[in-house]
């Protein structure tokens, strides 16, 4: 008798699939209605774009799930010359609107229309049909063409920023200006730019279509949790892992728990986290596999953002990680025939998170040497003046306004200068005056001697302050 | 710091599979299944770091010396097919439960670009003794994880109803492009 | 016509067998360099093959492989010398996969397999045809990748130094393409892969 080996899981009826996916569906609808509302509406009202330039991102996803469809009909009909009749029936059984809609929702909102046609063309074929259709492929399809449109037509697809947000904001997405400043910073540098962190929690951000609104993603989430739709566990301790190492390293570099919020509510990591990592065929089967599976998944996106150019990890985590996914499921396996092997795994994912976490604290302090001891805490801009309020390391921790005016520095008020027990030695020489006098060459300021590290803190305001202004010049 | 650099490089940036293209025929002949697989990278491997070895000194202190380094490729050729014998018959007669295992792949690995290829480029680079190592090692390292993730997925498309002319190779080699973008994305 | 096709593509050495496939995706991102690895693989091949051929009788069984392969190393060390002084850029542009194709699966196997038991004449016929159903399939990936990668085709600029004629055309540039996904190595696998599908396709249609 021969037996017919196919891969779990095993008891599937198209009726609960045609079911999960529907929930799928429905947890989308507010993401993409909300989407449409920044993307479109607020467009449309508050710039001059045209109606038709703001209609784009709706012309994306629809445009995306038409291509899914239509791709998929011409795989059956031509390739495996199935009847128009079988055709259609297929094609009610292969759900290809996920794909097609979550392609769409990862992509920027400025990409052309015909990019999003090859996309969605190639992730329809060459990330689910080849393979055997619906349910066999290893990719995430959406992934494949999101794969494919940034391997060929990545100078194409735009900024991330919508029309209204190019008007207002600075012109990065967090992420990217988290890059930028070497990946640590002040609550100011890298989350006011855009407001506060109830900005990123609501959507109010700067990213793709899909993925700013965290707040209707957990809402998703707890939705399709409730219904026992997707593998909860893989969100959780995804998240959960880049929350613990972002966590760590906030710990070593002086930066409040703002910054482990920052990197679980920036980018796409929510979105890819509750609807791509979790696809149903594309992840593991065993509950320990899922766990370690998510694991991995945060410590390869936390490695991504902070050791390469690409200042999002997520996709490339994901497609990374579904290569893995049968070897996740033989550790679930393993784990599962005898329970003393889990501490094995526990501990290789220890090594995994400690390791990571001392390589970027490591690669972070080696930056933070070269830095200037000067945070800018806050900037007004009053006419021609710019107001800065800065803090700077002398012996304690000095305090000062400085108002600049036409790229030259007019006067620095002490604000605060309680940590320096020597200061009357500055006052003597008027010291903060005399260096700004010396603001184009002021290296060769020599120190207060008996005071020079409160010295050098004027000194390095006046450079921290130049600096910024050259860098806002650019 | 460096040392890192090239060893990483050599892992994912340049890895010898999906970047080099060398070790195809192995990737796509012993892939299937995950036993032949560990067994193929381990092997390679083994033969690898030793071969590194041998060529350096070969060509460090007999080819450039006396000016033949046109006659590198004979030379190292030799090498690697006498160690393979030399190799082949000490486990066959000392380690016999090992040969029975592996001792089916050390001919095979004689022919293998994989192996011939890390040498090139190490004599091509000009690396010293420790970088040629660190290189070889990264580069096995890497081989061995691309096949042993290979003949995973492998296993599992087998199992898949796709089209007759895509079936065996073909399929394949479209898995192996996907995964050579990923790895492109890594580094 | 259709014998031509049942003459190159039936037991293809790189699409049925899948041997070689090393050089095939690491030296077809130019046509030139493509269809110039396949005139030299057919050469090499053909004297391999009756040099095999004429010393068979003469070698024993257990030294057989390492003669081979010393037979091709030197065959391939003179092309290297020769390519070297009279191209260098082609030179360069091969890199190791010159050298490498002393352990091409292609070569080594037709040695093995064929020539040591064949005569000279059927040794000479079986190396035309698995030489010429390289040299095609090469060239043809070779041509796409290129078309396809950077929207030209380079019919003649590396050796341009030998033959004085340098010819280079430009088919397109737009947006679309030429799409730089045919130039990395992910894309050469596809392609590859696609290719295969598609001949065989063919084969299983003919037959």
């Amino acid at each position: 008798m021969k037996f017919k080996v196919s891969n779990g899981p095993f008891v599937k009826s198209s009726n609960s699939t045609s079911k999960m996916m529907t929930r799928l569906l429905i947890a989308l609808i507010p993401i993409i209605c909300l989407s449409i509302l920044k993307n479109t509406i607020i467009v449309y009202f508050y710039t001059d774009a045209t109606l038709l330039e703001s209609l784009h991102p709706i012309f994306m996803i629809i445009l995306s799930i038409i291509t899914s469809y239509v791709s998929e009909l011409l795989y059956f009909k031509f390739i495996l010359k199935y009847k128009i009749a079988d055709c259609i029936h297929e094609l009610s059984k292969s759900f290809s609107i996920i794909p097609g809609v979550l392609l769409s929702l990862v992509l920027p909102v400025s990409t052309p229309l015909w990019v999003i046609v090859f996309g969605a063309f190639f992730a329809n074929i060459f990330g689910k049909m080849i393979y055997g259709g619906f349910g066999q492929n290893i990719f995430n399809p959406a992934l494949i063409g999101y794969l494919f449109i940034s391997a060929s037509y990545s100078s194409l697809i735009g900024s991330h920023l919508n029309l209204y947000e190019l008007d207002t904001l600075a012109g990065a997405t967090p992420l990217t200006n988290l890059a930028s400043l070497n990946y640590v910073g002040s609550y100011d540098e890298i989350v006011s730019g855009y407001g506060s962190l109830l900005n990123f929690f609501v959507g109010s951000i700067p990213g793709s279509l899909g993925e700013v609104s965290k707040m209707l993603i957990i809402f998703a989430f707890v939705y399709l949790t409730i219904t026992k739709t997707i593998k909860y566990l893989i969100p959780i301790f995804y998240v959960g892992t880049v929350f613990v190492i972002t966590y760590v390293v906030s710990l070593f570099t002086d930066m409040g728990i703002w910054y482990p919020i920052f990197h679980i509510l920036s980018g796409g990591l929510l979105f890819g986290a509750v609807f791509m990592a979790t696809d149903p065929v594309t992840s593991p089967i065993t509950k320990f596999g899922q766990i370690f599976h998510g694991i991995c998944l945060g410590v390869l996106t936390v490695s991504l953002r902070f050791f390469t150019s690409y200042p999002e990890g997520v996709m490339t985590s994901i497609l990374f990680m579904n290569m893995f996914v049968p070897l996740c499921d033989k550790i679930g396996l393993s784990v599962k025939n005898n329970l003393k092997k889990v501490w094995i795994y526990i501990l290789v994912i220890v090594i995994f998170i400690s390791m990571t976490s001392y390589f970027i604290i490591n690669k972070i302090s080696y930056k933070e040497e070269n830095k200037i001891p000067v945070n800018i805490l806050e900037t007004k801009k009053e006419g021609d003046k710019t107001i800065y309020n800065v803090s700077s390391k002398g012996w304690g921790l000095i305090k000062a306004t400085v108002t600049v005016e036409n790229g030259e520095i007019i006067s620095i008020d002490i604000t605060d200068k309680s940590g320096e027990t020597q200061w009357s030695e500055l006052e003597k020489n008027d010291y903060a005056n005399k260096a700004i006098e010396y603001q184009d060459n002021i290296d060769s300021l020599d120190a207060v001697s008996g005071s020079t590290f409160s010295s050098d803190g004027i000194k390095n305001i006046i450079k921290k302050i130049l600096e910024s202004e050259l860098n806002n010049e650019k | 710091m460096e040392m890192f650099t090239i060893f990483t490089t050599a892992l994912i940036a340049e890895n010898i599979i999906l970047t080099k293209f060398l070790g195809i025929c192995s990737f796509i002949g012993s892939s299937n299944k995950e036993k032949n697989a560990l067994g193929m990278g381990i092997t390679v491997t083994f033969v690898v770091l030793i071969s590194t070895i041998f060529t350096y000194l070969i060509n460090k202190y007999i080819l450039i010396p006396t000016n033949s380094t046109y006659l590198q490729t004979l030379f190292f050729i030799l090498v690697i097919a006498c160690f393979v014998q030399i190799t082949e018959l000490i486990t066959k007669k000392y380690f016999n439960n090992l040969y029975k295992s592996l001792g089916i792949y050390l001919p095979l690995i004689t022919t293998n670009c994989a192996v011939f290829g890390i040498i090139l480029t190490n004599i091509n680079m000009n690396y010293d003794f420790i970088t040629s190592i660190i290189n070889s090692l990264g580069s096995c390292i890497g081989f061995v994880f691309v096949i042993y993730v290979f003949s995973l997925i492998r296993e599992k498309i087998d199992k898949n109803n796709i089209i007759n002319s895509l079936k065996g190779v073909p399929i394949a080699l479209i898995t192996a492009g996907i995964m050579a973008l990923i790895f492109s994305r890594i580094i | 016509m259709r014998k031509i096709f049942k003459f190159l593509f039936n037991d293809n050495p790189i699409l049925i067998f899948t041997l070689g496939l090393c050089s095939v995706l690491a030296i077809t991102t130019t046509f030139e360099k493509s269809y110039i690895m396949g005139i030299i693989i057919l050469i090499v091949l053909i004297l391999c093959n009756i040099i095999t051929s004429i010393i068979k009788k003469i070698v024993k069984e257990e030294i057989r492989i390492p003669v081979y392969i010393i037979i091709i190393a030197t065959i391939i060390t003179i092309i290297q010398i020769f390519i070297s002084r009279y191209s260098p850029n082609l030179y360069k542009a091969f890199g190791i996969y010159l050298p490498l194709l002393t352990v091409n699966c292609v070569l080594l196997g037709s040695c093995l397999s064929y020539a040591s038991s064949h005569s000279i004449k059927d040794s000479f016929l079986n190396a035309l045809k698995n030489g010429l159903g390289y040299l095609v399939v090469i060239s043809i990936i070779g041509f796409l990748r290129e078309l396809l990668g950077s929207g030209k085709i380079t019919i003649m600029n590396d050796i341009s130094l030998l033959t004085g004629y340098r010819f280079i055309i430009d088919v397109f540039n737009n947006d679309i393409l030429p799409n730089k996904i045919f130039l990395t190595s992910g894309g050469a696998f596809i392609l590859l892969g696609l290719v295969m599908g598609i001949i065989r396709k063919l084969n299983r249609g003919d037959n």
